[in-house]
């Protein structure tokens, strides 16, 4: 009977230990915010050339480079949660700097430093257009972050 | 007492709901390859510039998951006539969302007939949107250039690389409205709260002043769809009751 006791004494520390570290875990994960991967060098390049055909340029700042470019930026994380905080997210983020320049637009917007952050899995229904297949729709959007204030300046669908 | 009470809850309820005028959502029903709903005014021939001032406000969709087939929104537009695929040939600006966003924003799109990037393209801007606050939204055409100009609160934004002389076909035309892609989507506006157009103009030629919209009736596809002219055919009301 004591041997049962003890056996039961014992399942339920266990059992006390993985809920405790379970819930340390799941406390961490939150403090770290939404997963997100940095890009690589060959996305960097699909994705300033296809933000270029549509008059967006934006130049790569290396990681090591970000603070002699004059910026004390927010927190990777914190624009990451702007930009899955208002479109949501179905697959992870991919995330990179850089110095971003939209000609003609108001206010302007020159080698401004900007988080880029690709979200997938939207469906970005065209507001005018007419007869839209599920195939036809574009699924990616790009955030543009502010690197010094963490605001969300504007947002394109690409692909 | 009990039930005296309850009734009286249940009074003061249904009062605060249509007061405060909430959301008359509907179910999601139609999915991918339905049309677009609508919930507005048009104004032909020949135009060359659409204005107009659009109240914020909060948009309900059925679904907010996501990716999913739900969207609404409420915009000026200069459009053509014709695309590979119907009337896929305009420019627009407004505010609208998507399924699973956090809440509407500023927005403009527009379409060379391609239906592809760079011809087509969305832009979405933060910071603008803001629940009972007006915007002016401006789609101007340069005979100059050749090129179109979309401004949000008189600010310019991006502006399409194509020439409208070539890639559209004539006559070009003006519309202003709200629209769902799905009937269980509520267009901006409730009973209680209605989404305002006002200052609507358009101009008959490049170098024309702007103008009292033409032809103008107001449409909708929906009887839940209202609307109702508040000064003919500068300004109207839509807003969703079912």
């Amino acid at each position: 009977m004591n041997r049962e006791r003890k056996r039961v004494r014992l399942w339920a520390r266990n059992l006390t230990v993985a809920g405790a570290v379970i819930a340390a875990a799941a406390l961490w994960q939150a403090s770290q915010g939404t997963p997100y991967v940095r890009a690589s060098g060959a996305q960097i390049d699909e994705l300033t050339s296809a933000l270029l055909a549509g008059g967006i340029i934006v130049e790569f700042v290396p990681s090591d480079e970000w603070a002699s470019a004059g910026t004390d930026p927010v927190e990777e994380k914190t624009a990451v949660a702007a930009a899955v905080g208002q479109f949501g997210s179905v697959e992870t983020p991919v995330l990179y700097r850089a110095l971003v320049t939209a000609p003609g637009v108001e206010p302007a917007i020159s080698d401004r430093p900007m988080y880029v952050i690709q979200l997938t899995g939207q469906a970005l229904i065209p507001q005018g257009g007419r007869n839209v297949s599920n195939e036809r729709l574009h699924r990616e959007l790009v955030v543009f972050v502010d690197a010094l204030s963490g605001e969300l300046v504007f947002a394109t669908s690409i692909r | 007492m009990l039930r005296v009470s309850i009734t009286l809850i249940l009074v003061a309820s249904l009062l605060t709901s249509t007061i405060a005028g909430v959301e008359a959502t509907g179910a999601c029903g139609d999915g991918w390859g339905s049309p677009h709903y609508w919930d507005g005014t048009a104004s032909t021939y020949q135009i060359f510039a659409a204005l107009g001032t659009i109240r914020d406000r909060p948009i309900y969709l059925c679904s907010e998951t996501v990716g999913a087939s739900s969207s609404a929104s409420a915009w000026a537009m200069l459009a053509g006539s014709g695309g590979p695929t119907g009337e896929n040939q305009y420019a627009q600006a407004g505010f609208l969302k998507l399924a699973g966003w956090s809440s509407p924003m500023a927005f403009e799109e527009y379409d060379d007939g391609s239906g592809a990037s760079p011809g087509w393209q969305q832009y979405f801007f933060g910071s603008i949107w803001s629940n009972g606050v007006r915007h002016t939204y401006k789609v101007d055409y340069s005979a100059v250039t050749g090129k179109i100009y979309i401004y949000i609160d008189g600010a310019q934004k991006f502006s399409p690389p194509w020439s409208p002389d070539t890639a559209w076909n004539t006559p070009w035309h003006a519309e202003f409205f709200g629209e769902t892609f799905d009937r269980g989507d509520d267009v901006p506006g409730t009973a209680g709260a209605r989404d305002d157009f006002t200052a609507l103009a358009v101009k008959h030629c490049p170098t024309c002043s702007w103008a009292p919209p033409t032809n103008t009736a107001l449409v909708s596809d929906q009887s839940y769809y209202k609307n109702v002219w508040s000064s003919q055919p500068t300004s109207f009301q839509i807003w969703t009751q079912r």
